[in-house]
């Protein structure tokens, strides 16, 4: 198989062009990732999988959603099938009681780290970025916050607040290009 | 829409609300410079993804995808573009002025019920129980929502993504009830708590 992390501009305009193999390729590759990017929102088996077909469809169905200009396939599916786990978050429970889920309700089997080098990286990355720019960002990504909510909980402005999460996901971004030093 | 700016990094972190988040995607669809900007911030936000533990979805996934691809045609994805730019334009000029002059909650007439076919599709995902009735010849939709417990409103989502608020879901008793007596074949319903889209359905008029 591929590797699935490398782009495939083929994939890519056949996906775009709903040639219906680009659908099963993609899926064969990214499954993975796109289960783990709602699991690790929803914490949930059932539900993830449900968000994962949903969102899958959901794209398919809809010709304007992607198209080669857009971007990366693999990014642009595993962004679009997070942001639909956290809609689900957002829509049907409390933050709290996500988080109480997240302790007690554990149903699917862990599988592995794939790239522990990646992961350290992506921490020291993290760990590198200043206070103002980590906590928004870390707020974001694991608290599911809007914006407006991180703007209120850190009583900063909200443009401010847009800026430092811009910052913070772009320092990331080139942290983690192949090569680059941390 | 003006350039998204950081609102691409703030769409790859989750952190714009549902309404935001269409606005994003209608904008980088006709916008080069705001897609390659918001890819960016979409590889950069995967590695994150990818750091988090990874699972396997259950082989049932795959199986209910096919399922699902095989028993519904994608009818949108072969009509043409320029018939979604025709009515989505007919619908930004025709949608508030029937819907004024007519108004939110009127009931559909006798004719319309004789000459009608309805259809009944689950609105998903929900996280209520919510149906919409629609005619089949997009004369009017009713919307019913069992046990609603906030202020809901219904979106039409244009073909471009962009959302507008075509009726309110009114309460009766242990029911929310939304009709709108609109001529338009709409492809996408949904329906929003406050910004947040908390079910959608895709319609078919065949």
């Amino acid at each position: 198989m591929p590797d699935p992390r490398a782009d495939d501009p083929t994939l890519e305009r056949a996906f775009a062009a709903r040639e219906r193999w680009a659908f099963d390729e993609a899926y064969e590759r990214f499954s993975g990732l796109l289960y783990s990017a709602a699991y690790n929102v929803l914490h949930a088996r059932e539900d993830a999988e449900d968000c994962v077909h949903d969102a899958l469809l959901r794209v398919w169905r809809n010709p304007s959603a992607y198209t080669t200009d857009r971007g990366t396939l693999r990014s642009f599916l595993a962004v679009c099938v997070r942001n639909a786990a956290i809609s689900r978050v957002r829509a049907t429970q409390t933050r709290a009681g996500a988080q109480r889920r997240a302790v007690v309700e554990p149903e699917a089997e862990f599988v592995e780290f794939p790239d522990v080098i990646e992961q350290s990286r992506l921490r020291a990355a993290i760990a590198a970025l200043p206070d103002e720019q980590r906590e928004p960002l870390l707020l974001a990504y694991y608290g599911y916050r809007t914006h407006v909510e991180i703007a209120d909980a850190l009583a900063t402005p909200l443009g401010t607040i847009k800026s430092r999460i811009a910052q913070a996901v772009r320092r990331l971004g080139h942290a983690m290009q192949p090569g680059a030093a941390v | 829409m003006n350039h998204i700016d950081d609102s691409a990094e703030l769409y790859a972190l989750g952190a714009l609300d549902d309404l935001e988040r269409k606005r994003v995607d209608a904008h980088v669809a006709t916008c080069a410079r705001c897609a390659r900007r918001l890819d960016e911030a979409e590889r950069a936000v995967t590695h994150a993804i990818e750091a988090d533990p990874q699972y396997e979805p259950s082989a049932a996934l795959g199986a209910r995808l096919t399922a699902s691809l095989d028993a519904r045609p994608t009818r949108r994805a072969t009509v043409p573009r320029t018939w979604f730019a025709v009515a989505a334009a007919l619908a930004i000029l025709a949608l508030p002025i029937g819907y004024l002059a007519r108004g939110p909650m009127r009931p559909p007439s006798d004719a319309q019920f004789a000459n009608a076919t309805f259809k009944m599709m689950k609105l998903q995902p929900v996280a209520m129980s919510a149906h919409v009735t629609y005619a089949k010849t997009g004369d009017f939709y009713a919307v019913m929502v069992k046990h609603p417990t906030r202020a809901l409103q219904v979106a039409y989502v244009h073909p471009d993504g962009t959302m507008e608020t075509i009726g309110k879901v009114e309460t009766h008793g242990d029911m929310g009830v939304a009709i709108m007596p609109i001529d338009h074949k709409m492809l996408e319903l949904a329906l929003v708590d406050g910004s947040t889209v908390v079910a959608e359905a895709n319609l078919a008029f065949n």
